[in-house]
């Protein structure tokens, strides 16, 4: 069932052009990015209710964001 | 309507017109304007399956101009009285409540939405869903202790929101030129997921994964892999903060 719809998520062959090195000076692995740069950089699956709008399920996101980092200013839209 | 919302926070919202076209799947409850046999409501959704046309409703947010959209599955799930619970694979915009009154049209009987619940769209599925209240959760665990094990599992990555379009990993010393909105050559590439069309969205990565731009391939994989010089992909919208990789252009 669910192939039908996520179909383009089918593995692919990796084709390796030439090889290089990471420098680990800068970057970071998307799985450990420092939480401050994640938050800024991130995708976040809610479970919309009943009642409120996609709108204000967002608006009230970004509010509840906000209020955790007070004194950044990250801009957070959908 | 109820269910799965993908949020994208920051820069992630720049590649908000790629997670547009994602699929979608629903589950939902019709109601039937008179008594229907349950075998006539599933071969009026097998008619409905595949490519069909559609109208956009009055109130929708683009053209009314008649356009086609597939249906992966439209299945029956329960069937009570005129009351019907049913399940649909969809391309992105499809109205799913025309479809239901499509339905309708082809029993002859009428048939309207009373509900309905998104259960995947694209790369999410509805158990990866979290409440508001799991996410003001995270971020007091995160704030109090320190502890970002909840905020990790509600704060996914950027990349897993592209992770149905096709990988090219490059070099780190072409990431800053495409942060600066350069087009990909051949020569910043160091490997790439096959297959890949000419003219396809792609993933332009950073050998650690990170996820710098996106754009359109402008050659297919076998000249991606064979060719030696040229531009691979024009860089459409770039995700990665400017500063983040050292400028190694001359």
């Amino acid at each position: 069932m669910l192939e039908g719809v996520r179909k383009s998520q089918k593995t692919r062959k990796l084709i390796v052009r030439e090889e290089s090195e990471p420098s680990w000076e800068y970057g970071h692995n998307p799985r450990s990015r420092p939480v401050d740069l994640l938050m800024n950089l991130a995708t976040v699956v809610l479970d919309k209710q009943k009642g409120p709008t996609s709108h204000d399920v967002v608006a009230t996101f970004k509010r509840l964001i906000k209020i955790d980092r007070a004194g950044h200013t990250g801009t957070l839209v959908i | 309507m109820t269910g799965v919302l993908v949020v994208l926070t920051g820069s992630a919202t720049n590649i908000m017109s790629y997670t547009h076209t994602f699929n979608k799947e629903y589950v939902g409850v019709g109601e039937i304007h008179s008594k229907v046999k349950e075998a006539r409501v599933k071969s009026a959704m097998k008619e409905l399956t595949g490519e069909i046309y559609q109208r956009p409703p009055v109130r929708s947010a683009v053209s009314r101009r008649l356009r086609t959209r597939e249906i992966f599955y439209f299945d029956l799930l329960e069937m009570k009285d005129r009351r019907f619970l049913f399940k649909v694979g969809t391309e992105s915009g499809t109205y799913v409540r025309k479809l239901i009154n499509d339905l309708g049209l082809l029993l002859r009987t009428g048939a309207h939405m009373a509900e309905l619940r998104r259960t995947i769209d694209g790369p999410f599925v509805e158990q990866d869903a979290h409440s508001m209240w799991d996410v003001a959760a995270s971020l007091e665990l995160y704030q109090r202790n320190g502890d970002d094990s909840l905020l990790r599992k509600i704060f996914l990555p950027v990349e897993n929101a592209v992770a149905t379009f096709p990988s090219i990993y490059i070099k780190d010393s072409a990431v800053a030129s495409v942060c600066h909105g350069a087009s990909l050559a051949v020569g910043g590439i160091s490997s790439f997921e096959e297959p890949i069309a000419q003219h396809e969205i792609v993933a332009i990565k950073s050998l650690k994964g990170e996820l710098v731009a996106m754009g359109r391939a402008n050659k297919d994989s076998s000249a991606l892999a064979a060719d030696k010089t040229g531009m691979a992909v024009a860089v459409e919208r770039v995700v990665m903060d400017r500063n983040l990789y050292p400028k190694m252009w001359r």
